[in-house]
């Protein structure tokens, strides 16, 4: 039922209001620029504009989320219960994964990203795989991090000369 | 095990391919390079527009920097840091993208450097924010002499005049002044009835606001703009027309009456007949094209001598220094060489000294921040 | 007549021909990794070719665009991430068609049109160039802020159903481009300080976040669900994989989508990203089949990827002939052609015409490369399908750290990378697309950047002056009401399909 979605109107429509009250907010401190060459239209007109229109839309949706709630509730549906930490825990791959790359990035400077990416990708592996197959895992996700690690790490470094962070390897004068 | 293998295969067939094409790299040239990023440099030649011109030099160089030039052996002795440099792999840092003049002549004098030093030199973009961002994120850099930061004069000086940043050259030591650019000139339309940047100012003042000038806010354009209308009395229509390929496409098609535009960019169309250059907004004809008048014959303030430059993090000791700048001395000092900078800059070698490097600059930046009041 | 030969003879070098294969081959690679882009690898090796031959190193540099562009339909049809900015669009169809087992069929198509657009656009580039040069050059500031507004009216007609959440999608990217130096005047804005968000977000960066990671997300929700690891079996390919009756069928629309592709191209500072999409969308609405774009049909494939293809040659006519760079990639193209003292221009069929018919037959040589290698690839590409995810997923993200570093070296970028991951994510929950955001992302600079000049304008230059402009807004606003009336239509067609099954099925 359509209707029963309302939530899905309604959750993001009032996020997204808030952040564009928050965005206009910070706007005014933009400092304009009237030197030679100034544009009558400055620097802080399309984010004005970019702002309202996206407080609009999200007022937009929001309203109409809570109009299919009230129709929702007329045709006898129940209210939906929020239960945001069932959910997360519902989706823990999910939060992992998310927790798992936050490490990742975050540490890379530090720790460089040899270590981090082996570290990283072996945890992501047994994230993406099923409990009960996580026996099987070990060995090939041991493989392929300390592979993809390694590979990675010299082909763009050595031969590409991305600058990827080098860490504490440093210390081997790599 | 069937997975992993499958897994492994289709690894390897992603890294052979790459690094194959990284293998191919290495054979051609010593400094591959790197990324950049896109949309911003859309036109390399914008990086050419710097501008600089003289004035006050609010701080003197720290002591260390002022080395004596012709006492290589005390300056040495100070330190003693030169003494097994180099022996590692060095970085220079490129402020500005690849394809630019900026990478360009970086990437030709690290080929030249890693002949003359026998370690690698290996070069890479750090882009955005017409070079602040790389010089911002290297000033503080490792000064144990391995990291360089290749930029040009206007950038480094332009961005402290239009407050882009809050720190100017001596927030580095300055390595080398290596090279000058074959510069900006002054086009309009070639039906267009001005034929001297005197006769369009004049024509600006009895029209004032009815001539078009197509100008880029906040570059080293900007900064001449700025200086034609506060101190040649220019009451030109200032548009902003962006970077030089927009500009260029702004006076093709008839949007605006002039701009200013890189000398390699507006050749062609000089040549052509469908522009025509009023005059070189360097201090002097660019060795290789000498038969042109200087915007500083009209404006005595118009210059800007775009240099390119190496720099290193502050803190890096005076001997290093001096020993790259010998070296730099030396590379540049070739037949080649010479050849690389008639053929890209129309220009002959200018290579500088460390202590002439920071006095160049030095000028060049009193020249700058005498206009902070009108930018 | 000489230049001619001269081009060719300078091609065909042995030399020439290896640097090409080689060209393609690292083009497709960075095209097909999500994360890495074309850009990038012309990037990365511009530098390389400073040292060979004019002819040897634009060669190069145009296999490295050409592959890395078509190398991008790999990834979007078989996972579901496009590989670069150009191939957004064909995950639309790509996707749903490796779904049902025929991703030999999907790349297939891929492949062809990729090289049928290119070619396209290499003939309008050889035969139209100065011509498509004069319209080029009528775009001022009027043009590209009309433009910007038309093509942002495409999200509409790109949404579908639920137009209010297309719009906050595209507005969001917009506003995310607000972030970094202010066009025009180069003032801070919404960067807190931070010196290392003064360039903005990166489109790459933008690009993994709403499509790599969250699609790594998705995967992680049913890992529990899923049985079966190796996924699907039925990926096998007879011949090319399509029919000849197939291939005639799509002729018009292809021509349509290449010359939308070449217009674009021609225009500087929009690229493929915006033309695949806006070619999909014209595709889809003047189709017969319009309902089943985004089910799995090969047309929605042949519009994007001929158009992004078709881009190519669109963006070397104002490069080659102007000197006016349309993209990033064209842009490193200038620079590495500078480097050989060719100046495009003007006179540069007079001055290095040799030079110019060598990129012509370096395209053409590089496009027929293209078709082969990925034509021969594609029993191989396809096996990627048969790689565990819970393998293949992780290590796509550590390359997408690396795209992400790679853009503008810095490790910045990742955090980003993670932000625009989040976001995304939360996005899809709350069933807002995302894809529109990159169209607003790409179009809102050229939108502001645009306006704000005619705003200088404005007072000397009225817009009447300007029927291109007025045309454009006119299409505008047409294209408006013709997608919110479709999009009604379709909505009661969907609501009325619905009612029915759930008649059908009765109430859960």
């Amino acid at each position: 039922m359509k209707n029963k979605q309302y939530k899905l109107d309604i959750a993001p429509g009032v996020v997204l209001a808030l952040f564009s009250i928050l965005y206009l907010a910070r706007v005014p401190s933009i400092q304009e620029f009237t030197g030679l060459g100034s544009t009558p239209l400055t620097n802080r007109f399309v984010p004005y504009l970019w702002g309202s229109v996206l407080l609009l839309l999200s007022l937009w949706i929001t309203v109409r989320g809570l109009r299919k709630r009230k129709r929702y509730l007329a045709e006898g549906g129940k209210p939906q219960k929020t239960d945001i930490l069932g959910a997360l825990k519902e989706r823990w791959e999910v939060v992992a994964s998310f927790v798992a790359l936050a490490l990742y990035v975050g540490f890379m400077d530090l720790l460089g990203f040899v270590i981090t990416t082996i570290v990283y990708v072996f945890v992501q592996i047994l994230i993406l795989t099923p409990k009960e197959k996580w026996k099987k895992t070990y060995l090939p996700a041991v493989i392929v991090s300390v592979v993809s690690g390694i590979l990675l790490f010299y082909v763009f470094r050595y031969l590409l000369n991305v600058l990827l962070p080098v860490g504490l390897l440093s210390v081997f004068g790599l | 095990m069937k997975k992993l293998l499958a897994l492994l295969l289709a690894l390897a067939m992603v890294f052979a391919l790459t690094a194959c094409g990284g293998g191919s790299k290495t054979e051609p040239t010593p400094a591959p390079a790197e990324e950049e990023a896109p949309a911003e440099d859309a036109a390399p030649a914008e990086e050419e527009a710097p501008a600089e011109d003289a004035a006050p030099a609010e701080e003197e160089a720290p002591a260390e920097e002022e080395e004596p030039a012709d006492e290589p052996e005390e300056a040495a002795e100070d330190d003693g840091a030169a003494a097994d440099w180099p022996k590692k792999t060095i970085n220079v840092y490129i402020t500005h993208g690849a394809g630019g003049d900026t990478d360009y002549m970086a990437r030709q004098l690290s080929t030249a450097l890693e002949g003359e030093l026998g370690v690698s030199v290996v070069c890479s973009n750090v882009t955005g924010s017409n070079g602040a961002t790389c010089m911002q994120q290297y000033k503080d850099g490792d000064t144990d002499g391995y990291t360089f930061i290749a930029t040009n004069s206007a950038a480094l000086n332009g961005n402290e005049a239009t407050a882009m940043v809050d720190f100017g050259y001596n927030a580095f030591e300055p390595v080398a002044v290596y090279g000058m650019q074959s510069g900006e000139n002054i086009v309009v339309p070639a039906d267009s009835p001005y034929n001297s940047l005197q006769e369009l100012i004049d024509a600006t003042k009895e029209n004032p606001g009815q001539i078009k000038f197509g100008m880029s806010t906040g570059g080293g354009v900007y900064i001449m703009s700025c200086v034609m209308a506060n101190l040649g009395g220019a009451e030109f229509n200032m548009i902003d027309a962006g970077d030089a390929a927009t500009r260029l496409t702004a006076l093709l098609g008839g949007e605006i009456d002039a701009t200013s535009l890189p000398y390699s960019t507006a050749a062609d169309y000089i040549e052509n007949g469908q522009m025509k250059s009023l005059c070189t907004c360097l201090s002097k004809a660019p060795d290789l094209i000498p038969d042109q008048p200087s915007a500083s014959e009209v404006i005595p303030e118009m210059i800007v001598d775009t240099e390119y430059v190496l720099l290193a993090p502050k803190g890096t000791p005076a001997s290093i220094v001096k020993a790259m700048n010998d070296a730099i001395l030396k590379v540049t000092a070739t037949d080649e060489w010479k050849t690389i900078v008639n053929d890209y800059c129309f220009q002959n070698p200018y290579v500088l000294n460390v202590e002439d490097t920071i006095a160049n600059l030095d000028g060049q930046r009193e020249l700058f921040m005498s206009y902070v009041d009108f930018l | 007549m000489s230049a001619i030969m001269q081009g060719l003879t300078a091609v065909i070098q042995p030399m020439t021909i290896v640097l090409v294969a080689i060209g393609v081959a690292v083009g497709i690679v960075f095209g097909s990794i999500p994360g890495l882009t074309a850009t990038m690898a012309i990037v990365m090796f511009l530098p390389v070719t400073y040292s060979m031959t004019a002819s040897e190193g634009i060669s190069m540099l145009m296999a490295l665009y050409i592959g890395g562009i078509s190398g991008g339909l790999i990834s979007a049809i078989l996972l579901n991430i496009p590989g670069t900015p150009s191939s957004v669009a064909t995950c639309f169809d790509g996707k749903p068609l490796a779904d049902k087992g025929q991703a030999g069929k999907a790349l297939a198509v891929g492949v062809i049109f990729s090289f049928l657009g290119t070619i396209i656009g290499i003939g309008l580039l050889v035969v139209l160039a100065p011509v498509l040069c004069d319209f080029a050059l009528k775009f001022q500031a009027y043009e590209y802020c009309a433009l910007a507004v038309f093509s942002l009216s495409m999200v509409i007609a790109l949404t579908g159903r639920d137009m209010p959440k297309g719009l906050i999608s595209a507005v969001m990217g917009a506003l995310l481009a607000t972030v970094g130096l202010a066009p025009i005047d180069s003032r801070p804005r919404f960067t807190f300080g931070l010196y290392q968000l003064n360039n903005g977000f990166a489109l790459v960066v933008l690009l993994i976040g709403l499509f790599a990671i969250s699609e790594v997300m998705k995967y992680a929700e049913t890992v529990r669900q899923k049985q079966d690891f190796t996924i699907r079996e039925n990926v096998k390919i007879k011949g090319v994989g399509i029919t000849f009756k197939e291939f005639i069928g799509q002729i018009p629309n292809a021509i349509v989508s290449a010359l939308i592709g070449v217009g674009i191209g021609i225009l500087p500072g929009i690229g493929g990203g915006v033309s695949c999409m806006i070619s999909y969308t014209v595709s889809k609405n003047t189709s017969k089949r319009r309902d089943l774009y985004g089910t799995g049909i090969i047309d929605g494939v042949v519009a994007s990827e001929t158009a992004n293809n078709g881009t190519i040659g669109g963006a070397m006519i104002p490069l080659l002939s102007l000197g006016i760079p349309g993209d990033a990639a064209t842009a490193m193209l200038l620079g590495g052609l500078q480097v050989h003292n060719v100046a495009p221009g003007p006179l540069i069929y007079q001055k290095s015409g040799d030079v110019v018919y060598a990129i012509f037959f370096a395209m053409v040589l590089a496009a027929i490369f293209m078709m082969l290698f990925m034509l021969l690839g594609m029993r191989f590409f396809v096996t990627v399908l048969k790689v565990p995810k819970n393998f293949l997923l992780p290590v796509v993200v550590v390359l997408c750290a690396i795209g992400a570093i790679g853009n503008a070296n810095m490790l910045f970028d990742t955090y980003t990378m993670v932000a625009f991951g989040l976001m995304s994510y939360l996005l899809i929950k709350s069933k807002i697309p995302t894809v529109p955001m990159i169209l607003g992302f790409i179009l809102g600079p050229t939108f502001e950047q645009n306006l704000r000049r005619v705003s200088q304008l404005a007072s000397s230059d009225p817009f009447w002056h300007h029927p291109i402009f007025c045309v454009l807004i006119a299409a505008t606003v047409l294209v408006v009401i013709f997608s919110v009336r479709a999009n009604i239509k379709d909505a009661k067609r969907a609501e009325a399909k619905e009612a029915a099954e759930l008649a059908e099925n009765g109430e859960q």
